[in-house]
């Protein structure tokens, strides 16, 4: 029964977590919430398959990830469309961000591919270690490493943290145009 | 209020299963030290803001069920 209260408890405890992260995920909240809801009833279905001891977080957000490449995977099949899913998710943003404060960051997360939004919010922002975002993600810690710092890099040109470096040829370019043209 | 989700319709082949590991090369520049910390200040607080949102109910009823239909195996 003890334990039975600690893995209910440590199930309770991941729902803010795991919702956070779906919501970063798929930029939608509703189909967010149906993530947790399923990953809830997933992890109820298989505790068998859970091994005490271990993080009851890490292995919920696995199974939610799971299930979040399963249907993403289903969706590019129906729509036979590579950008579909990329397009569904940025389809739902305007609506979803009146709800809230954080909107600019929350598309700015969907313009970058899913691996690196992944990778990004376990660690810079759920605070998992990389080594643990590995194991979430299937990948190994050179891959996340590289994919959080792709992720970073392009997350502060997308909130104008830094300047944008495709625009410096271009302006090199006018410049030297103009310069040219008023010879 | 929340949809019956599909996911409880496929299979859990992928629960406990580990992924299939790919590699890539790591070859990106490093952000400024203060770009990055505001990076990682702004990540934080919005994170922090998706997480004090209210639980929805439906969620905690998935686990109260869970705990009543174990009591009501347990009485028999």
């Amino acid at each position: 029964m003890t334990a039975d209260l600690s893995v209910r408890q440590a199930m309770l405890d991941a729902i803010p977590r795991l919702r956070a992260f779906a919501i970063s995920l798929s930029g939608n909240i509703t189909y967010a919430d149906d993530l947790v809801q399923g990953t809830l009833l997933r992890g109820l279905e298989n505790l068998d398959k859970f091994q005490p001891g271990t993080s009851m977080q890490a292995w919920l957000f696995t199974i939610l990830r799971n299930q979040f490449y399963t249907d993403m995977r289903r969706r590019r099949r129906e729509v036979e469309d590579a950008d579909g899913a990329m397009a569904e998710r940025l389809a739902v943003m305007p609506e979803q961000s009146a709800r809230l404060d954080f909107s600019d960051m929350l598309a700015a997360l969907a313009e970058l591919s899913i691996e690196q939004c992944e990778a990004l919010v376990l660690v810079a922002a759920e605070g998992v270690s990389y080594e643990e975002a590995a194991q979430i993600c299937g990948t190994n810690l050179g891959t996340i490493k590289s994919r959080i710092n792709r992720a970073r890099t392009r997350l502060a040109e997308l909130l104008d943290l830094v300047p944008n470096e495709d625009i410096g040829p271009d302006r090199l370019v006018r410049a030297t145009l103009l310069m040219h043209a008023s010879m | 209020m929340l949809t019956t989700p599909k996911v409880t319709q496929r299979k859990l082949g992928d629960v406990g299963e580990r992924p299939v590991v790919r590699s890539e090369l790591p070859r990106q520049p490093a952000l400024p030290p203060g770009v990055a910390a505001c990076l990682g200040d702004r990540l934080r607080a919005y994170y922090a803001h998706l997480m004090n949102d209210p639980v929805p109910d439906s969620f905690i009823r998935i686990l109260e069920a869970r705990d009543g239909t174990r009591s009501a195996n347990d009485d028999r």
